[in-house]
């Protein structure tokens, strides 16, 4: 069985390409286009991130092109200059205005013939093509020659959308669990279920919020849920685990996670007790969907949604925020979640990130231990709640079917959604758009640092060496 | 290859513990070769192939991973550095990435530092960065000290969280021999801490101001320092 492949592209990536493919070409011509990624894999999915799209080489797509098409080809020299080896692949994209929907036999040539040329000229590089007809679309991969065909492509944007693609074979043990999802439906529609069939959501943190953040994931549907954490069950965690056990103490907390495979047979869940510093769990995380951080730590948050902006993930964050007062008595706490794309600010512009926490989070022991004896950091921890957890839960789990199978006002943009659990009933609710990085702030340096900046121009020379 | 400064330090696939390797190869005298992967700091006018380069960094080799030469002045000209000897000029950064990783992974200094510490730089001061755990350590050189700390040009260290600048910096490091001018300089500065193997004197000084990441800069925040030291002479 060959592994799940998805296709990931913003939005905007998508109507660069859908401009440069029109189905309504005169003469039914097709049109052609490239664009550029990475390729993230791991635990038996295999994920394909745009990152850019390049100008349109050519107005034609005809098979005479084709036979005309040579290794040193100008536009495909200049793109696998920027693909640097295995990991990376190229994107052709064309259409069949009139034709199946399906790759045709011309097609098969062309792309095997392209796919040669990036594997030699960009050091293994691979290709994957699209193809764009009147009813959908088809994608698929080009291994060693031969075809394999892309499942799903999720187009990130507020709603998560999920292309149609060619279909695949339907899900027996999901088919068999439908009923378990039958009043879920009625609410949320008939598609529903089978995105959420397709999804994978990535979520850091097994604590207070991560466990039935998990819990609510797998029970809704999600296809599958990758859970990242390192830590064991202390006793102060029972009052906030529901459903950890005092025998539980000691034990990691993805192992009661793992439990809730039981909820249904359908679910594919995989946890990796690292910290999401740590590769191994990147390489897992980079292959969802959605990404949601739900620690008690400001850094791993901060990586967490490093994380998704690489993989261009839809990110969100939900959290607690307890403030205490000058008597050492909560006289502020607050549940919130957070949404937001790779194109936007990173959580510090959208202010759901404490900087001087980040900071202590950094420090080593010996600075933390004199900082703490000096009064300047205070030396106790935070104050936690079941339900204040719970709160922030179903917001999380509500703004999360928002985005993914648009239930609710459609989301066009992000939100910063806060619920003050101290304040009067009517003033409790809040929420503030996200906003864009701002000029300055770390984040607004690695949009350079990827290759959505570096696109083929046309006419632009060949990449020369200095 | 040829060299002027000090060490750096690249991490990411396989290639962590540079700091501890290149300071084994490289001794802390000025004339050392400073590398920071994807800025380099080798002399203008120097040649490198991607064996030199990757040779900085022990156990790695051109068989392993890749060495990528990118011209700030022009990014559009950037290539990968093979066996051919290119002459080093102004402007030129190198990156080195693993031949089976993913690009965006194992990028040593985060841009913005590298930024700041070119700003520093720019500004008159020797800068040398090294990786600490989720730290970076940053020794700015030629920092005037007032009368009454010596009166004259020392070394000031800040520990940097490596989020920085959405994560907070707080505090500076003076050498452990400044004797304070006041007794109350002195009460904020008796805690000794040992940071990137060297031991240091911390100022336990904070700033009123809350912290605006995305307009914070380690120039500001030295000026900071500079100033609240010229206030105590």
């Amino acid at each position: 069985m060959s592994l799940p492949r998805v296709l990931r592209l913003e939005r905007d990536l998508l109507a660069r390409l859908e401009k440069a493919l029109p189905l309504e070409a005169p003469g039914g011509v097709e049109t052609a286009a490239l664009a550029f990624g990475r390729v993230a894999e791991a635990h038996g999915r295999r994920v394909f991130v745009v990152d850019g799209v390049a100008e349109v080489p050519t107005g034609a797509y005809e098979t005479q092109e084709v036979a005309r098409l040579r290794p040193n080809d100008r536009q495909l020299l200049a793109l696998s200059s920027r693909l640097r080896g295995r990991g990376t692949f190229a994107l052709l994209a064309h259409t069949h205005p009139l034709g199946p929907d399906r790759h045709s036999y011309a097609d098969d040539d062309y792309e095997q013939k392209v796919a040669t040329i990036f594997a030699g000229a960009a050091n293994g590089a691979g290709l994957v093509s699209l193809l764009r007809h009147p009813t959908g679309w088809t994608a698929r991969e080009v291994v060693d020659g031969r075809f394999e065909p892309i499942d799903v492509v999720w187009v990130v944007g507020r709603p998560l959308r999920r292309l149609e693609v060619a279909a695949s074979e339907p899900d027996p043990s999901h088919a068999a669990n439908r009923d378990i999802w039958a009043r879920q439906t009625l609410a949320l529609g008939p598609r529903a279920p089978v995105d959420l069939r397709h999804l994978r959501v990535g979520l850091v943190g097994a604590g207070g919020l991560g466990l039935p953040l998990a819990d609510g994931l797998i029970r809704h549907g999600a296809g599958s849920v990758v859970n990242v954490d390192f830590d064991t069950v202390s006793r102060s965690n029972l009052s906030r685990l529901p459903p950890a056990l005092e025998s539980d103490v000691g034990v990691l907390k993805v192992e009661v996670v793992e439990r809730l495979r039981g909820v249904h047979r359908s679910v594919e869940l995989v946890t990796v007790a690292r910290r999401v510093e740590d590769d191994e769990a990147q390489r897992a995380l980079e292959t969802c969907d959605v990404l949601i951080a739900a620690t008690d730590n400001h850094t791993s948050r901060l990586v967490a949604w490093k994380v998704a902006r690489r993989a261009r993930s839809l990110f969100l964050s939900a959290g607690t925020d307890p403030r205490l007062g000058p008597k050492g008595i909560v006289h502020r706490v607050s549940a919130y979640v957070a949404d937001l794309l790779p194109t936007d600010g990173c959580p510090g512009c959208n202010a759901f990130l404490d900087a001087e926490q980040m900071r202590r989070e950094s420090l080593p022991r010996e600075t933390l231990e004199n900082e703490v004896r000096d009064g300047y950091i205070p030396g106790v921890e935070q104050p936690a709640m079941l339900s204040w957890n719970l709160i922030a839960v179903g917001e999380t789990l509500s703004r999360f079917l928002e985005l993914v199978v648009g239930f609710g006002p459609a989301p066009e943009r992000g939100q910063v959604r806060r619920f003050e659990l101290l304040a009067a009933p009517d003033a409790r609710y809040f929420a503030h758009a996200v906003r864009p990085s701002a000029p300055g702030c770390a984040c607004s340096f690695d949009v350079g640092t990827d290759l959505r900046d570096v696109m083929v121009k046309p006419g632009s020379a060949m990449p020369s060496e200095p | 290859m040829s060299s002027n400064t000090a060490v750096q330090q690249q991490q990411g696939q396989g290639l962590k513990g540079l700091v501890e390797a290149l300071s084994q190869i490289l001794p802390n005298s000025p004339d050392t070769l400073v590398f920071v992967d994807g800025i380099p700091k080798v002399h203008p006018g120097d040649t490198a192939t991607a064996a030199s380069v990757l040779a900085l960094v022990q156990s790695v080799s051109p068989a392993t991973h890749r060495v990528y030469l990118e011209n700030a002045c022009d990014p559009e000209h950037s290539c990968e550095l093979g066996d051919t000897p290119k002459i080093i000029k102004h402007g030129y950064r190198f990156q080195t990435v693993p031949r089976d990783g993913n690009l965006g992974r194992g990028e040593a200094i985060p841009p913005v530092i590298s930024r700041d510490v070119r700003e520093l730089e720019a500004a008159g001061f020797k800068v040398t960065v090294m990786q600490s755990g989720a730290n970076f350590v940053i020794v700015i050189e030629s920092v005037m000290f007032p009368a009454g700390l010596g009166g004259k040009s020392m070394a000031i260290m800040l520990l940097l969280p490596a989020t920085f600048n959405q994560a907070a910096i707080d505090n500076f490091y003076i050498p452990i021999e400044t004797n304070g001018a006041s007794a109350v300089f002195h009460q904020r500065a008796n805690t000794i801490e040992t940071h990137g193997g060297k031991t240091w004197r911390r100022v336990s000084w904070h700033r009123s101001t809350p912290w605006r990441g995305a307009e914070e800069t380690l120039l500001g925040y030295v000026e900071w320092c500079r100033e609240g030291l010229r206030r105590i002479a």
